[in-house]
């Protein structure tokens, strides 16, 4: 990334450049979209949450000091508006079914079942690390700007946090002989 | 089973399930569906100056430019190279975080001390890892100092389960809750010094703090990392020396210190001791608790009040009426249930010198002092009869959260 590119647009937005925070919006909307879906589990609420992340930012862009860390402030709101989001659907289950897998007897889907809790089963952290990283293939370095941690960092969470979710797989009867058959 | 690092597998079936389909990012779209946002922000340009919008179009059509990719592309392959020849070729053999950092994933067991300058008595923790290096069990004794208002206490986390045994009021609370087990959690991770050392190597990447490195060329002697944070780093004016063992490369001490009036004053200590020496199974249990310990166990029963369609605030209210209506009648279950469904003969016994005769006012709920404990502070005032007298008892700190995994249910906390 160009970082000066981006300190550039972000000072720009603060001074009401609209298609300087058109190309933030452009950098960073799937990544929120992600980070929400990490938190909310379900796709079009991810896509309400990141709508309301950039309104957000669009009028508080101003209080941002740090010019080269939009990615982490802009996370930091993605964060709260899906808190919000949960807490205003509080009595609604927020990841999983839990009868789906009796549901559904496909072999295919039961996997996929298996490997969605496994992702759902980890902690806020890790989960939103594993969700950035394989939502639309978003780089390392992609990553560690939005999370505000260094790449060789994401790195090495990212392979911890797979560890746990092979880990988890394998608990629940699933391997990666058992998912190449598939 | 296979590893996930050297295995596309796992790749695959993550992408699969979570990459289902692309996002669709359309500026002009967000645009009209916020003109109000859009309006705060290009009102700005009235009252900051404003940025050359041509030389960001510029900059814009450059980087987009198919060449200009593939050169910047190539000047960061050269770039790498030429860090990781600079590397080869200075630091073969020196001592480096990074080392620590790999050491720490053989990581099995653990105790450690913490000591806080002016007490003598440290915190103490154990853990085993699991073989991936997570926290599998984890035992803590948290001495008076750690918590004036709880006392000393000594807590078992094992994944979402978490006992408590809180020593001066002779209590067991046990709780099988994401929340509480994380919160126990942390104190453990707060001491863990492969996270500790991550932690380090991150903020020194960002350029938060400095690090000095001693290494002694007597193997016995330890390698002494000092990491000074930096002014706008998160820690300013804190400084943490490590010890390395040098075999080893696993961290042994840190001690902590912070800077005052131009000197830095050590404030306390962390030690570790019995890397991969395996702990015994009992010390993850907690059988040493007295047999008349007063035992809270939200894991075998319904605590508080259902929320139904009443909010947070009128929740917290209802549960403290409830609870003071149960003293009034003497329904000593019903009001433990409210407590944190502390047993009825408990209450009895807590109630036994004092008679609530009426309550005088309840509320309004406010947020709770401790943000942490993520419950409400409900004042209120009851008229008591004690010893023969009867006098106006005014409680302005009673709280009232959910119940730990018991959705939609609130109860009372924290004591009374």
């Amino acid at each position: 990334m160009n970082l000066n590119s981006e300190t550039q647009l972000v000072k720009a937005a603060q001074n009401g450049h609209l298609e300087s925070f058109g190309a933030l919006y452009e950098r960073y909307h799937s990544s929120m979209v992600a980070l929400a879906y990490s938190m909310l589990a379900e796709r079009d609420l991810a896509e309400d949450a990141a709508q309301e992340v950039f309104a957000i930012a669009c009028c508080d862009i101003g209080s941002l000091k740090s010019k080269d860390r939009f990615g982490a402030w802009l996370a930091g709101i993605c964060r709260n508006v899906s808190r919000q989001m949960l807490r205003a659907n509080i009595n609604k289950p927020v990841a999983l079914s839990k009868d789906h897998a009796a549901q559904s007897r496909e072999d295919a889907e039961d996997r996929r079942e298996a490997i969605r809790r496994a992702v759902w089963s980890l902690r806020e952290a890790e989960r939103e690390l594993i969700v950035l990283r394989y939502f639309d293939g978003f780089s390392q370095a992609h990553i560690s700007e939005v999370l505000g941690v260094s790449p060789q960092a994401v790195n090495g969470r990212l392979v911890r946090a797979k560890r746990k979710i092979a880990e988890y797989l394998k608990q629940n009867g699933l391997t990666g002989d058992d998912y190449e058959k598939s | 089973m296979k590893s996930p690092e050297n295995d596309k597998w796992l790749d695959e079936a993550l992408s699969e399930v979570i990459g289902s389909k692309k996002t669709r990012t359309d500026f002009d779209h967000w645009k009209q569906r916020h003109p109000e946002a859009v309006e705060m922000l290009t009102s700005r340009a009235d009252i900051e100056p404003s940025t050359s919008e041509s030389s960001l179009n510029i900059r814009r059509i450059i980087m987009k430019s198919p060449i200009t990719k593939i050169a910047a592309a190539a000047i960061i392959i050269v770039a790498v190279v030429l860090s990781i020849n600079i590397w080869d070729n200075t630091t073969p053999v020196a001592y480096a975080l990074e080392h620590t950092i790999k050491a720490n994933h053989t990581v099995r067991y653990l105790y450690i001390k913490v000591f806080k300058d002016g007490e003598d008595e440290p915190k103490e923790f154990w853990v085993e890892c699991n073989e991936s290096g997570q926290i599998k069990n984890a035992r803590l004794h948290m001495p008076e100092w750690s918590s004036p208002d709880d006392g000393a206490k000594v807590g078992i986390w094992k994944e979402d389960k978490v006992q408590i045994y809180f020593k001066r009021k002779n209590t067991l609370f046990i709780a099988a809750d994401k929340i509480v087990a994380e919160g126990m959690l942390k104190l453990v991770e707060e001491c863990d010094p492969r996270l500790a050392v991550e932690n380090l190597y991150e903020q020194e990447q960002q350029g938060k703090l400095k690090i000095e490195i001693d290494e002694p060329s007597d193997k016995a002697e330890p390698i002494i990392v000092t990491a000074t944070y930096l002014s706008d780093s998160a820690s300013p004016n804190k400084r943490e020396v490590l010890s390395v063992d040098q075999e080893t490369k696993l961290v042994t001490e840190v001690e902590f210190y912070q800077l005052q009036y131009g000197q830095y004053r050590y404030t306390g200590r962390q030690e570790y001791y019995n890397y991969n020496q395996p702990i015994e199974t009992k010390t993850f249990t907690l059988d040493e608790v007295p047999a008349d310990v007063l035992r809270i166990d939200q894991t075998i029963q319904e605590v508080g009040l259902v929320q139904g369609q009443l909010s947070d605030e009128e929740i917290a209210i209802e549960v403290v009426r409830n609870f003071f209506e149960a003293l009034i009648a003497e329904d000593y279950s019903k009001a433990g249930k409210l407590l944190e469904g502390i047993p009825a003969d408990k209450m009895q016994e807590i109630f036994a010198n004092i008679k609530i005769l009426r309550i005088v006012s309840v509320g309004p709920a406010g947020p709770h002092p401790i943000p942490e404990t993520k419950g409400l502070v409900v004042p209120c005032r009851v008229e008591i009869e004690k010893d023969g007298q009867t006098s106006l008892w005014e409680l302005d700190r009673l709280g009232v959260r959910q119940v730990y995994n018991q959705p939609g249910r609130w109860t009372i906390f924290g004591g009374i």
